[in-house]
């Protein structure tokens, strides 16, 4: 049975259809990619999945419960984390206490969540920062610890928005490698990005959304080899070595 | 690091102790004039606290917590004057009243999002809507508000006293209390909860945090001790009337303190009354007979603080100590 299912989501802005008629599937284990070009909808999307939109329509399954209507700490507290495009650390904490809210999710023993925090920094390699404020943290430590918290809630599925985002070409190497390292720790990740490098290393299947609707699905060689992924989000091969 | 900590806690404990003997033996020193600016002092300490929790650790911004002040007073007082009911029972059922109504006022806020100027505007709006109904409100005494029968000996029980210093104590348990109940929330989970509210709502509910609930947790907190410190400014004073008790001076005087001494800390509201208080004083006895000049005072110093300070004096303590850390190494 499926982890995951969204089906048949729709969510308009107006009249404007940002997210048409999309439906996912993801097994438990698995590394789910989903891409597209700026404005296709992911981040509407994932919003919609994680209870900070309502979608107009469609159903959501986590573990066979329904969770479309569902605000987003209930949905966190199945067992769905997320982050965002932006990192938003909480500036005034430390590092610790940033993750430790993040354990409190679903602990309300004060030292059983440190326990946890402390875990999932050490994890991301942020226990030597633990006691510094999240503010003075650079962007790829602000990224690592947005990782942190989310872990820290102890998540099932973990919903990546663009992790690599704002980050230099050193950095985002070494976040892919945390990336991996929880993909082999067992949770199961759906990750937006538009760095089609990064997703055909990492994703078992790929989801590509164009103006709201899905065009294509599959494994990652399949995909970009799909001509309506290539037409409308990788470019057309051709000219010179056509 | 860890000695460091232990050295901190341990002269943070040594400051707390000598604070409160000096603080036990004021009675015996001071004469009635200090103490009437020392128990005034203690109540805006007081009402700062209850501020604090709710827009200094929550950063849900306040501008009526004469609302829950009134609330309180109104409370005891009227069960105190017509039922004969003891005014620490009306306390409590005036904490319980102003908690019901923070939660209303926070309900019909926070559920339509409402935050920073217009949650303001909200609270200022019910804070005018209780002292106009009160003022309208024969039951309660209308605008000529209700007088306390003056005490004639001492009952603990009764919330009667005639000395001073009975009064002293009474207010000095109270923000004893409130700082320490607050210093122990904000080093827990929900004093962190409120922190990731304040800092980034959705980020908060991204990670499971409860964003309404404890927003209305922390505004139920904040408005049973405004409460209470009305329950002892009507005890103390033996009077209120709507115009008072409801009034935006009130609100004010919760604000102040926090803005001064920083908010968002434990300590920040009693440095902050500290300050502000004596200061007020000073200003009345300097400009005496020139009517207003100590609010211009206050709104100077305000805006001084807002500008040059936002974090107040606990900031800037922080700010120094950070600073020499930095000369050090």
């Amino acid at each position: 049975m499926s982890l995951f299912v969204a089906e048949n989501i729709t969510k308009s802005f107006a009249g404007n259809k940002a997210v048409d008629n999309v439906s996912i599937k993801i097994n438990k284990g698995e590394f789910i990619g989903l891409i597209g070009a700026n404005g296709a909808g992911k981040t509407t999307f994932f919003n919609c999945l994680t209870g900070y939109y309502k979608a107009d329509s469609g159903k959501i399954y986590f573990d066979g419960k329904r969770i479309e209507s569902l605000p987003a700490y209930k949905i966190c507290r199945l067992g769905i984390a997320r982050t965002f495009q932006i990192a938003k650390p909480f500036g005034d904490l430390t590092v610790l206490e940033n993750a430790m809210i993040g354990a409190f999710s679903k602990i309300k023993s004060k030292s059983l969540a440190e326990s946890v925090a402390r875990e999932s920094i050490e994890f991301t390699g942020l226990l030597s920062k633990k006691d510094i404020c999240a503010k003075e943290l650079n962007t790829g430590d602000q990224r690592r610890l947005e990782l942190a918290r989310a872990l820290a809630t102890k998540p099932q599925l973990l919903l990546l928005d663009e992790v690599m985002a704002g980050l230099t070409p050193a950095e985002s190497l070494e976040v892919v490698e945390l990336i991996k390292k929880i993909r082999s720790s067992g949770v199961t990740v759906l990750m937006i990005e538009h760095i089609m490098t990064a997703l055909m290393a990492l994703s078992d299947r790929i989801y590509v959304l164009d103006r709201g609707s899905l065009i294509a699905s599959g494994i990652p060689n399949d995909v970009v080899q799909n001509p309506r992924v290539i037409s409308s989000y990788l470019g057309k091969r051709g000219g010179i070595n056509a | 690091m860890n000695k460091l900590m232990k050295n901190k806690s341990l002269i943070l404990m040594i400051i707390s102790i000598i604070t409160l003997v000096l603080l036990i033996f004021v009675p015996f020193t001071v004469n009635r004039y200090i103490y009437s600016i020392i128990i005034s002092l203690m109540i805006t300490a007081l009402l700062g606290q209850s501020w604090n929790l709710m827009s200094g650790y929550a950063g849900q911004f306040s501008f009526g917590h004469a609302t829950f002040f009134g609330l309180g007073a109104y409370t005891s007082t009227y069960l105190y004057t017509t039922f004969d009911i003891s005014p620490w029972l009306g306390m409590i059922c005036g904490m319980l009243v102003a908690a019901f109504v923070g939660i209303i006022i926070g309900y019909l806020s926070f559920r339509y999002k409402l935050r920073g100027d217009f949650f303001a505007l909200v609270t200022l709006a019910f804070a005018e809507l209780f002292r106009v109904l009160f003022n309208n409100l024969p039951t309660f005494g209308g605008a000529m508000g209700i007088l306390l029968k003056l005490p004639l000996e001492d009952n603990i029980w009764m919330y009667e006293f005639t000395k001073y210093e009975s009064y002293y104590f009474v207010i000095l348990i109270l923000v004893i209390l409130a700082t320490v109940f607050i210093y122990f929330l904000s080093k827990n989970r929900f004093g962190l909860n409120l922190i990731a509210i304040k800092t980034n709502i959705n980020a908060a509910g991204a990670l499971g945090v409860n964003v309404l609930g404890n927003q209305l947790l922390a505004m139920a907190i904040s408005a049973s001790i405004a409460a209470a410190a009305g329950t002892f400014y009507a005890q103390y004073y033996g009077f209120i009337d709507p115009t008072v008790v409801f009034e935006s001076d009130i609100s004010v005087r919760a604000i102040v303190p926090c803005i001064i001494g920083g908010s968002g800390t434990a300590f920040g509201p009693l440095l902050g009354a500290l300050v502000i208080v004596p200061l007020q004083e000073i200003c009345n006895s300097l400009f005496e007979g020139v009517g207003g000049l100590n609010m211009i005072l206050y709104g100077v110093l305000i805006v001084v603080f807002v500008l040059f300070c936002p974090e107040g004096i606990t900031g800037l303590i922080r700010k120094v100590i950070a600073k020499r850390k930095g000369i050090l190494k």
